[in-house]
């Protein structure tokens, strides 16, 4: 999709819910698995997920286009959430279609299996351990660089902060992450 | 540890992406329900800022934050799976489940569920298409066969059907896209012998490696809510996915190809 037929697609989900949808499914996959990768729990991450989404649902009457992708603009929202979620360590979910689901329902058993398979990449839960107990500025620069392989200046339009800002906190993250990573056992 | 190996550790997790489909479903159709509710909201609100002084304004969102909240319960959005349970069940929308029809598009508007079924169309063509592989091989034959090629589709209906949830039956099914009628224009039937040409020419196409068929299947078709009900989106019905199937040693396998929808 060009930058014009987002433009449009955007005017339209302002009123047209299959417009919004359309733009809920182009973005679905690439906003969860980054928020994922931020929280490394799938239940949590779902959670944020549908924050962000409601956010963006609500907000979206206001949203003026830039002439950047809407994706930028849904991360941004997803970094809030996950900022606020480091904040308050919990989630504050405002719609209560987020109950728990029955026991054997296909939504448990689809969280619990995820949960399983995300569980099973051991250098990953290693990393997000460490990765945690940096600030978030830091965290959330380095998995924008590294998880989705985003350009500097891709993760300034993001954070809305400028490059050199992004370079720099990049640096003193990495080294940061560095001293917490143990030794490598060869 | 070392700068690169962290570096190396960091790109590694860009893999990990698992999904849960049924909550990404489950999520996108309580936005969709909500969009409504909160656009009506909004229109309420931008309203009353015109003509309400601020005192009573802050009382009024005060209200409309409680009262007009879109509600969304997991029982709602639970409805989809029991709607799709009556589908396998009832008499008139059984027979085409066991033909393989793809349950698409579900929307619910109170006590009543909409949903799109479609059954895949499955082409043969006149002479065969095995044969007209074979006939692309010789450039002697292929224009004469070419043109003389006739498609006859199966399957490929496509169905709105409303369900009454309260007594747990179908009560409307509507043949929205009539069985046994090709979804591929001439232009697309051109497209397709073209890359069966091309195909039969790159893989000297023989008789254990044949396209033996075609599918087609309308991969976006969605709901739209008219007059207080959900109809087929015009339009949508024209975004197809082709597939060539192939033989080959007992197996079946399927490529893709591109269509481009009429304008």
């Amino acid at each position: 999709m060009t930058l014009e037929d987002e433009r449009k697609l955007i005017e339209q989900a302002k009123s047209d819910p299959e417009a919004f949808g359309r733009l809920y499914d182009d973005n679905y996959s690439k906003i969860y698995g980054y928020i994922l990768k931020r929280v490394a729990n799938v239940e949590i991450a779902q959670d944020i997920t549908a924050e962000a989404f409601i956010k963006a649902l609500k907000n979206i009457g206001k949203f003026k286009w830039q002439n950047i992708s809407f994706s930028y603009w849904l991360y941004r929202i997803s970094a809030n959430e996950i900022a606020t979620f480091y904040r308050k360590k919990k989630v504050t979910v405002s719609l209560d279609f987020i109950t728990e689901p029955d026991s054997g329902s296909n939504l448990l058993n689809d969280i619990v299996i995820a949960q399983k398979e995300l569980e099973n990449h051991r250098d990953f839960i290693e990393l997000k351990k460490q990765i945690t107990k940096l600030s978030v500025k830091y965290q959330e620069v380095i998995a924008l660089r590294f998880f989705e392989n985003m350009a500097i200046s891709e993760i300034g339009k993001v954070l809305n902060k400028k490059e050199g800002t992004i370079k720099s906190l990049l640096h003193r993250g990495l080294e940061q992450l560095r001293k917490l990573m143990p030794p490598s056992v060869d | 540890m070392e700068e690169k190996e962290l570096v190396e550790k960091l790109n590694s997790v860009s893999q990990i992406n698992r999904e849960s489909p049924s909550y990404r479903v489950r999520l996108r159709i309580a936005l969709l329900t909500a969009h409504e509710n909160i656009r009506e909201s909004q229109k309420i609100t931008g309203f009353a800022w015109k003509i309400i002084p601020v005192g009573a304004l802050a009382l009024m969102f005060l209200v409309l934050g409680l009262s007009r909240e879109p509600s969304l319960s997991l029982k709602s959005i639970n409805t989809i799976s029991e709607a799709k349970q009556i589908l396998q069940t009832d008499k008139q929308t059984k027979p085409l489940i066991n033909d393989g029809a793809i349950i698409g598009d579900t929307q619910i508007l109170g006590d009543r569920a909409y949903v799109l079924m479609q059954l895949p169309e499955k082409i043969a063509s006149d002479p065969p298409i095995a044969d007209k592989a074979t006939i692309y091989d010789s450039a002697v034959n292929m224009e004469s066969n070419y043109r003389q090629a006739n498609y006859l589709p199966v399957g490929g209906g496509v169905y709105l059907v409303e369900i009454d949830l309260v007594d747990k039956k179908v009560i409307r099914m509507e043949e929205k896209i009539k069985q046994n009628e090709t979804g591929l224009t001439e232009k697309d039937q051109r497209a397709v012998d073209g890359i069966i040409s091309q195909r039969g020419q790159e893989m000297g196409l023989s008789e254990n490696q044949i396209v033996s068929g075609i599918e087609v299947i309308r991969s976006q078709l969605k709901l739209i809510k008219k007059n207080g009900q959900f109809d087929l989106l015009p339009g949508s019905e024209q975004v197809k996915d082709v597939y060539l199937i192939y033989e080959q040693g007992g197996k079946q396998l399927k490529e893709k190809i591109e269509t481009v929808p009429d304008k």
